[in-house]
């Protein structure tokens, strides 16, 4: 028996011309054995071999040569036989002779029929936008291994979508994968696919499944913003175009597209957290994805926690808080009145950095967040210092120190220096750091402007004030004296300060000896003495009034000097300068009066005047002669007595310098000082030569009353004639000191005129000087 | 015993005798006195004071010389003894050769005492002196405007009432009694109303004060 099988479901013997169909792992081939009769002297079978080839082909190379199989009268082998080809099985055997059989064919062959690929059902299938979308195709063969050549070719046959179409869909032909890398927003829809799949022999399968792209929300995407950069304090808005920077697929960039910023913490600055803020729209639930995006939920739970344990305005200022809320810093806002986002850049006055990170979030509808960090710049720009207001005026008492402490800021630099500087040299500054001590001169008083200026080095600011250094007022001494009207040594002296400056007072009389008197104090600067003079004489009481004046004590004296009514009497000045001397009858009763310096004058006396003497309103009964030392800055001729009149206006007095004092005649009391030299005085009193002379008509007669002649001189001025007759008196009355010219007309006190010749003109004074001269009287 | 004093006790003696040739007359503790008036008149204190001793050494009850010793020991600087003459003087009885004289001792030597003890420095007591010399004398509500006060010092008549009340004042501020010494400075004023300073005040003090100097000097 002989017969030849493919796989173990069919055996087809050749000849049998059954064809196998499908899968054929291995074909086989039965036969039975072969005759060589050993006992008829053939050596016997060898080995069988079995070949198989196209059928009616003598070439079997092609399907499997001839194949030694030894004795056994079955063999298999795998085969790739072709789609629509016969072929048959050849077996032979040979002996061990060496002698080879006939071969034994199938008779007609065998026909290899195909099989068609068939798909594995494909579900239908869903996909996110946005996610690629890989599927592997399955399908089956059975003749992909035993079949010749025969492979599995796929491909798409239709895509059929309800919306959108795609050809971003491809399939392996090969692989059989599906991709699709990958589905956009503009995709998304549901596609119907049919795959179809070809075998090597043009077999195929056809499949169908739905493949639907969800619908899924994009993140906008934000580019990269740019950095920006720009100087401190600078004022002009530095704004930045979000909007420009953000693409969102799903959603509208402009008006659906809400931003966020968060400023990274200035590590220049200790403490800083980071200070996140939302623009307009931002709604809690975009406020809380934006938060998620950046703390992550674990973090963001922490942060409440220690927000709400290190205050309550963190808490209420949501997770973002500067803990140094004096430091300056960065701000930023966000603004889309103009149908964009713009992200306006404020810095704090001074504020600056380099580089400090800004991250800006697009946050979409949904609440996806996408975010670009940028760096802003905030280039320092030196401040000029800037001086604390000192004020217009500052005034301090003369005599004081002034302590000025100067304030100043300077955002920049912590080294600044002070300069003061008064327009008068009168005033010491010293300045220590902020520190400024001003130092008036002693007794200096009157206005500096005061420049005061900061400088850091580079910038300075400058302020101005005027210094009014005020006369401190000093003690207004004012000694009375009550003489005892029938025990005329004993006195009452009675003392006021006015001014209720005095903190010591003390009375000394000179007689000339210096004798401290006691006083008592009778009520608030009011004080009384007494005092019993041993001796007759001239005295004085000089009241030492202690006061303080600024951060110094001045000492003022008043002389009290006593004008005697039966004798002449003088008395002078604390200071010695100022002297003054007068005859029997000046007074009509003793009578005090005071001498002061300019020291204890009254404010609205400090006019110039250097001394006082008794009240202005007062007269001698007959001048007094006061004698002042001249001014050493000037040559003492050229220096004259003023004394101001009741009127209050200074008038010169006529003045003799002799023996280095200055010297005038005046009955009125009251103020003195020492002015340039107008009047010409005479010293002497003397007649002079008339002119013309020999003469006609008239004659004009000079004299002059000298100073020293005293100061109401009565002086007769008469015409003689040679017989020693009176002829006419020009004057006879009491004149004061200066130069006279008086004209004589040649007629008598009667008037007729005289005759021509010589005549005696006499001048007479009371002081007992006599002088003549001679005219002559020509008609 | 100064020559000056000798040769007028000589003086005296030689009148004397020559009178006692016709009449044996001594000077009594009254002629003593009343010269020593006489030459206190003069300015001759310290003879005047010697004669005011011989008169009360003659009659130690003669109010008048201890009133004489009163006012010269004030002229010649010994205040302290002034007061205590003054002071003997004041408890005796008038002398009755000086009454209806136009001397009335007693108001002079409570005058004197006013006047001394204000020289003294003894205020309160002049103030008391003073005080009690206007009343008797009816000057206490002396204004200007009455003319002269009834009291003057008949020995030295440039000393009335007047300066009697300006001590008062003065005595009064330098006790710190201001309204009392406005008041009576007032009565030595012809216009007291526009002098009304307010005491209270140094400026008021001041012109208190001022006043007090002008008046002495202006009575």
């Amino acid at each position: 028996m002989c017969h030849i099988g493919v796989d173990f479901s069919a055996k087809l013997c050749p000849g049998t011309g059954i064809s196998p169909v499908g899968q054929v792992i291995m074909y086989s081939a039965v036969w039975s054995p072969f005759a060589d009769d050993t006992e008829t002297g053939e050596s016997g079978l060898n080995f069988y071999e079995w070949a198989v080839g196209r059928l009616g082909s003598t070439n079997l190379d092609s399907i499997l040569t001839w194949t030694n199989v030894t004795l056994d009268t079955m063999a298999s082998a795998f085969l790739g036989l072709r789609h629509l080809e016969s072929f048959d099985v050849s077996i032979r055997a040979t002996d061990l002779a060496g002698n080879r059989s006939d071969t034994l064919k199938t008779i007609n062959g065998f026909l290899r029929l195909n099989t068609a690929p068939i798909f594995t059902a494909i579900d239908s299938q869903f996909v996110d936008e946005d996610i690629r979308f890989t599927y592997q195709v399955v399908s089956t063969d059975k003749d992909t291994v035993t079949i010749f050549g025969d492979t599995l070719h796929y491909s798409l046959f239709t895509i059929v979508p309800d919306t959108q179409f795609t050809s971003n869909i491809t399939l392996d032909q090969f692989t059989g994968i599906l991709d699709w890398n990958t589905p956009v927003q503009a995709e998304v829809g549901n596609y119907d696919l049919t795959l179809i799949v070809n075998d090597e022999w043009g077999f195929s399968d056809t499949t169908s499944f739905v493949l639907t792209v969800n619908s899924v929300n994009d993140t906008p995407v934000v580019s990269q913003i740019g950095n920006v950069e720009f100087d401190e304090d600078d004022t002009t808005s530095h704004t930045l175009n979000l909007t420009q920077f953000v693409t969102d697929v799903d959603n509208n960039d402009t008006t659906e597209i809400f931003w966020s910023y968060l400023v990274t913490p200035d590590t220049n600055i200790y403490p800083t957290y980071p200070l996140l803020g939302f623009g307009p729209g931002m709604t809690e639930e975009l406020r809380s994805a934006v938060r998620n995006f950046i703390f992550g939920k674990k973090a963001l739970i922490k942060m409440r926690r220690e927000s709400i344990a290190i205050s309550k305005e963190m808490k209420s200022s949501g997770y973002s808080l500067n803990v140094n809320p004096g430091a300056p810093t960065l701000n930023v806002t966000i603004d889309t009145s103009a149908g964009i986002s713009i992200a306006t850049f404020v810095a704090d006055s001074n504020y600056y950095v380099e580089g400090r990170d800004v991250i800006f979030y697009a946050t979409d509808l949904s609440g996806a967040v996408d975010s670009s960090i940028m760096a802003v710049t905030i280039i320092p720009i030196n401040d000029a210092p800037i001086l604390k207001a000192i004020g217009d005026t500052i005034q301090m008492a003369e005599n004081d120190t002034l302590v000025l402490n100067i304030s100043a800021t300077d955002e920049d630099d912590s080294t600044i220096v002070f300069t003061v500087t008064p327009d008068s040299t009168q005033i010491t500054v010293i300045v220590q750091d902020s520190v400024a001590t001003l130092i008036p001169d002693q007794f200096w008083v009157n206005s500096s402007r005061v420049v005061v200026v900061v400088d850091d080095g580079e910038l300075t600011d400058t302020t101005m004030f005027i210094l009014d250094v005020l006369r401190v007022i000093r003690p207004h001494i004012n000694l009375f004296i009550g003489q005892n009207p029938a025990f005329t040594r004993y006195y009452e002296i009675m003392i006021t300060d006015t001014a209720e400056k005095t903190i010591g007072l003390s009375l000394i009389i000179k007689q000339p000896e210096e004798v401290p008197v006691p006083l008592d104090t009778v009520d608030d600067y009011t004080w009384v003495a007494h005092y019993s003079f041993d001796s007759t004489g001239s005295f004085q009481f000089e009241v030492f009034a202690d006061a303080v004046v600024g951060d110094t004590t001045l000492r003022d004296t008043a002389v009290l000097a006593l004008a005697r009514v039966g004798r002449g009497w003088s008395a002078s000045s604390a200071d010695g300068r100022f002297h003054v001397a007068g005859e029997s009858g000046t007074v009509l009763f003793d009578q005090p009066f005071m001498i002061v310096d300019s020291l204890l004058f009254a404010p609205e006396h400090q006019d110039g005047g250097l001394y006082r003497m008794g009240h202005p309103m007062l007269t001698f009964k007959k001048p007094v002669l006061i004698s002042l030392s001249p001014d050493t800055t000037g040559n003492g001729e050229n220096q004259a007595i003023y004394q101001k009149g009741k009127e209050g206006i200074w008038k010169e007095i006529p003045t003799i310098f002799e023996n280095d004092q200055l010297m005038a005649w005046t009955s009125q009391l009251g103020y003195f000082k020492i002015g340039p030299q107008i009047l010409i005085i005479p010293e002497v009193t003397a007649l002079g030569n008339n002119y013309p002379n020999p003469f006609n008509s008239n004659t004009k007669i000079v004299f002059d009353v000298g100073f020293f002649g005293g100061p109401e001189q009565k002086v007769s001025v008469i015409i003689y004639n040679l017989l020693g007759q009176e002829v006419r008196m020009l004057t006879n009355e009491k004149l004061m000191i200066g130069h006279y010219e008086m004209e004589w007309n040649g007629r008598d006190n009667v008037e007729n005129t005289v005759s021509s010749g010589v005549y005696i003109v006499r001048m007479m004074t009371n002081r007992g000087i006599s002088q003549t001269k001679k005219m002559m009287l020509l008609r | 015993m100064t020559f000056k004093r000798l040769s007028i006790l000589i003086a005296i003696a030689i009148s004397l005798i020559s009178w006692n040739c016709r009449k044996q007359l001594e000077p009594t503790e009254v002629d003593m006195s009343e010269y020593g008036w006489v030459l206190y008149a003069n300015g001759d204190f310290l003879n005047s004071n010697e004669w005011f001793q011989e008169a009360v050494f003659t009659d130690s009850t003669y109010k008048d010389g201890f009133n004489g010793l009163g006012w010269t020991h004030g002229k010649l600087g010994q205040i302290q003894q002034g007061i205590a003459n003054f002071n003997l003087a004041l408890p005796l009885e008038d002398d009755a050769n000086l009454l209806g004289s136009g001397h009335n001792t007693t108001q002079q030597v409570i005058a004197g005492l006013a006047m001394a003890k204000h020289a003294d420095n003894q205020h309160a007591q002049a103030i008391i002196s003073g005080d009690s010399l206007l009343v008797v004398t009816g000057d206490d509500d002396y204004s200007v405007s009455l003319g002269d006060p009834n009291w003057f010092f008949s020995r030295d008549t440039k000393i009335n009432s007047k300066h009697i009340i300006w001590v008062l004042a003065s005595s009064h501020f330098v006790q710190g009694n201001f309204d009392k010494s406005l008041s009576r400075v007032h009565q030595l004023m012809s216009d007291p109303p526009t002098f009304a300073p307010d005491v209270n005040t140094v400026e008021g003090r001041l012109l208190l004060a001022e006043k007090i100097e002008f008046l002495r000097d202006n009575l």
